[in-house]
């Protein structure tokens, strides 16, 4: 049903368009990180002498590169995406082609992806760079990138799939991307929390994309780390096809 | 012009109006077959239970153009949408070159070119780009796709503009880019739904002087209008559609000639019961507004003479598509 080289060029028409502003679109993924990273990082670092045996920036650093590709991915999906399904028509004229569009729906989530891993590239580069994070395994973060930028494009389509307007946009960031982003502990440690706010949080992919950074961000292993991989490729899987049944069931009478 | 021609063996397509001999008992079919290009039948779909077309069929000879005529919501555009998959049908199916729209939709619309009704062009993209990047979706190669894109826009007459980006373009221009866009495939079956809807009448007379060029270089093309002339002047054949269904279908000589004769007569405000005697006579009449429409086929002289002896305000002229159109569909208003 889904043919690698339709999505291929559903992907390379996301990326010409891309080129037309492509520094622009650095300054949002790559610059928000940073600006968490020293206000916030210098800030806290004030209050909280260590964390886990280890300053507060260097504490935040690995969640923070996983931030700019869950933004990535989450904007590209969201309201890119669904201005080329509704206002623009995109999609419709996309599949007069004989491009499916399932394959339409996975190139939008590959080139979000894609994003997200160009992103996670740039901001773990310039951790590197500044000293905070020195381990050989960061060498492996676009890997995580792209499991991250997977997920949570398909989670942005589903959310694409049900949207009616661009206001369902404003609650689904305000109410899934938000605490994704501020309780998956990026920020501070979820051990000792109590035990429905573990929970909580544990349900948040994010939470899993955070606890691999780490692994991959420090060189130390975790044992859910491989547990987490596999959740997060059973999510991809099952959030993908929800979002083709959404968009299908809009776009084609 | 049907072509027709002779078939030994199965014929590739069987369907109803096919009119084939067949010898019983063996298994050779010998039978004079038309081989159609494009196949509809029994074609039915409803929107949350409300019909919009309603067991549609008809068929499209290679190289012919077909139009499908009708008010708005008449199942136009849904029909047409049902042979690129846009529209699942209820019921009924579809050949387009032998395949199946329900089984073989990749392949069918790799060969055939659509122009839908409301702009899709991506106003991401350039004009160019337009056509680059909906090359590639056909799997064109570069090359290949620069070729054909610098040959259709100097035939769409864009290629002044094709470094433009597509907000920037008019109406008349974004109508021949969709067209150009459309052909970068070449394809054997050119689909148009209103090509010419909303278009001043320079851009009007372009599009159908290219539309006409490709019906002579062969292209099979299923159009929608609800301009008459238009019809009149690119279908082969038509089928005028109403809620849904076929009322009529022929050549455009055939259906002015069936339904209304080589003339009409207008009586422009006439006093009331002015056109009695006519309808008395036999003479099919229509009333609307303040016009009474007289279609008096071979009776012509002898109308006109009793006409001019009455002094009711009058004027004689041939017959078009419109009056088929409006005798048909009638006159009432559709929204
Ligand atoms: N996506 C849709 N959802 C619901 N009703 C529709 C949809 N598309 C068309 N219709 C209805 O189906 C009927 C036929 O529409 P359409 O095929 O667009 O006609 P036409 O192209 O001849 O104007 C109309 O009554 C229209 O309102
Ligand atoms: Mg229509």
């Amino acid at each position: 049903m889904i043919d690698a080289r339709y999505v291929a060029r559903v992907w390379r028409r996301n990326a010409v368009v891309w080129t037309k502003y492509w520094l622009g679109s650095f300054v949002g993924t790559v610059g928000e990180p940073l600006l968490y990273l020293f206000l916030l990082g210098y800030g806290m670092e004030r209050l909280i002498k260590e964390v886990e045996g280890m300053s507060y920036s260097r504490f935040i650093a690995p969640g923070l590169i996983l931030t700019a590709s869950m933004y990535d991915a989450t904007f590209e999906c969201t309201y890119a995406s669904f201005t080329r399904m509704t206002k623009q028509n995109t999609y419709r004229s996309i599949i007069s082609t004989p491009v499916n569009l399932s394959e339409v729906v996975a190139g939008d989530i590959l080139w979000a992806t894609t994003r997200g891993v160009i992103s996670a590239v740039l901001v773990s580069a310039l951790l590197a760079l500044l000293g905070l994070l020195d381990s050989p395994t960061l060498i492996f973060m676009p890997l995580l990138a792209l499991l991250c930028g997977a997920l949570f494009g398909s989670l942005a389509m589903v959310a694409t799939g049900l949207a009616r307007d661009y206001d369902f946009f404003t609650y689904f960031f305000t109410l899934v991307v938000s605490p994704m982003f501020l309780f998956s502990g990026i920020f501070f440690p979820l051990e000792g929390m109590s035990g429905w706010a573990v929970a909580l949080a544990e349900s948040l992919p994010m939470t899993w994309m955070v606890r691999m950074s780490r692994v991959l961000a420090y060189g130390r292993m975790d044992p859910a780390f491989f547990g987490d991989i596999v959740k997060s490729i059973l999510s991809i899987l099952v959030l993908f096809i929800l979002s083709v049944r959404l968009i299908e069931r809009r776009l084609i009478r | 012009m049907r072509k027709f021609r002779v078939v030994l063996g199965p014929s590739p397509v069987h369907f109803p109006d096919d009119t084939a001999l067949r010898v019983r008992g063996s298994k050779v079919t010998v039978g004079v077959a038309m081989e159609p290009y494009l196949a509809v039948d029994g074609l039915s779909k409803s929107y949350d239970g409300v019909p919009a077309v309603r067991g549609l069929s008809f068929t499209i000879s290679p190289a012919e153009t077909y139009g499908l005529l009708g008010p708005n919501g008449a199942g136009k555009s849904t029909t047409i949408s049902c042979l690129y998959g846009l529209v699942r049908p209820d019921a009924g199916r579809a050949l387009i070159g032998g395949l199946d729209v329900r089984t073989e939709l990749r392949r069918i619309k790799a060969l055939a070119g659509i122009v839908p009704q409301d702009d899709c062009l991506d106003p991401d993209l350039s004009v160019e780009e337009n056509l680059w990047v909906y090359g590639h979706y056909f799997g064109i190669e570069s090359g290949e796709v620069r070729r054909r894109a610098d040959e259709l826009l100097r035939f769409v007459e864009l290629a002044d503009h094709r470094k433009k980006k597509v907000p920037e373009l008019s109406g008349g221009m974004r109508r021949r880019l969709l067209i150009g866009r459309a052909l970068i495939n070449q394809p054997k079956l050119l689909i148009l739904d209103e090509p010419t809807t909303g278009l001043d009448p320079q851009a009007r007379h372009l599009v159908w002087s290219r539309l006409r060029e490709l019906k002579r270089r062969g292209v099979t093309m299923l159009l929608t209008t609800h301009y008459m002339d238009e019809a009149q002047m690119l279908c082969d054949r038509l089928a005028i559609m109403d809620h849904g269904r076929m009322s009529v279908e022929s050549t455009p000589r055939e259906l002015i000639d069936r339904h209304v004769g080589a003339s009409v007569v207008e009586l422009h405000a006439p006093p009331p019961g002015a056109a009695r005697p006519f309808s008395e006579a036999g003479i099919e009449t229509h009333e609307f507004e303040d016009i009474v429409y007289l279609f008096p086929r071979d009776q012509t002289p002898d109308v006109l003479r009793k006409l001019s002896e009455t002094g009711v305000a009058f004027a004689s002229r041939p017959a078009n598509l419109e009056d088929v159109f409006l005798k048909i569909v009638g006159r009432g208003l559709r929204d």
